[in-house]
């Protein structure tokens, strides 16, 4: 059962967070992404977008009813994983400076893990379970690895 | 802009150190790149962060804003 200790995002308030991979046509971006049961899909900053060297203005905008991302809202098909998991294929992408930090909504991540807050703890943690049969499938050593 | 192979970007531990945590919220309202355990660059912007990075020969930080400390720009 991976555990995962609050991170102090601000002076004394710990924030259920893990960190993504984000992976686009072979090229690879890390960022922090909050745990939230009240994010309907995975949302990243454009400007973490933007380090994949993708051109966010060109992507397809969202449908206005997704999110809290600002008022432009992309989509983006990109693969996003965390400690080898793919859980994602395409997320939203916040409008630049609408978003400091990437959420990990209910759309994806809570398809495939059940989470456990345990906030009363000192210090606070969470538990992702992969649900039965879900297996990490990212960084997998290739055959020239092996 | 350089990229990374898969098998590096992944085999990095994912968990901030919480000494760097701490460290990080001296840069509140800056872009980080960051390691698990080392704050590779601070900027205002994010592509300035992710390119400083680079330099310093890390293919894949970790790159988010550190919130205000007031708050503003971060709605949780």
């Amino acid at each position: 059962m991976p555990r995962v200790l609050g991170y102090e995002l601000q002076p004394g308030r710990f924030y259920p967070i893990i960190t993504l991979t984000l992976e686009y046509q072979g090229r690879f971006q890390q960022t922090l992404a909050i745990v939230d049961s009240g994010a309907d899909q995975t949302m990243i900053p454009a400007e973490v977008i933007a380090g994949l060297g993708i051109d966010v203005s060109r992507l397809p905008k969202a449908p206005p009813n997704i999110g809290a991302g600002g008022a432009d809202q992309r989509l983006c098909d990109l693969e996003v994983s965390w400690r080898g998991y793919v859980f994602a294929n395409r997320v939203v992408v916040a409008e630049a400076g609408s978003l400091p930090i990437a959420l990990a909504g209910r759309g994806e991540l809570f398809q495939k893990f059940t989470v456990r807050f345990a906030w009363h703890k000192v210090p606070p943690y969470m538990d992702l379970d992969p649900i039965a049969g879900y297996e990490p499938t990212a960084g997998k050593p290739t055959k020239t690895h092996v | 802009m350089m990229v990374a192979e898969r098998s590096t970007a992944l085999t990095q531990p994912d968990e901030v150190d919480p000494k760097l945590q701490k460290e990080l919220l001296n840069h509140a309202g800056e872009w980080v790149a960051i390691t698990h355990d080392r704050l590779l660059a601070a900027a205002a912007t994010a592509s300035e962060a992710v390119e400083r990075a680079h330099k310093l020969g890390e293919d894949s930080p970790i790159v988010y804003r550190v919130p205000d400390r007031n708050g503003a720009g971060f709605f949780f």
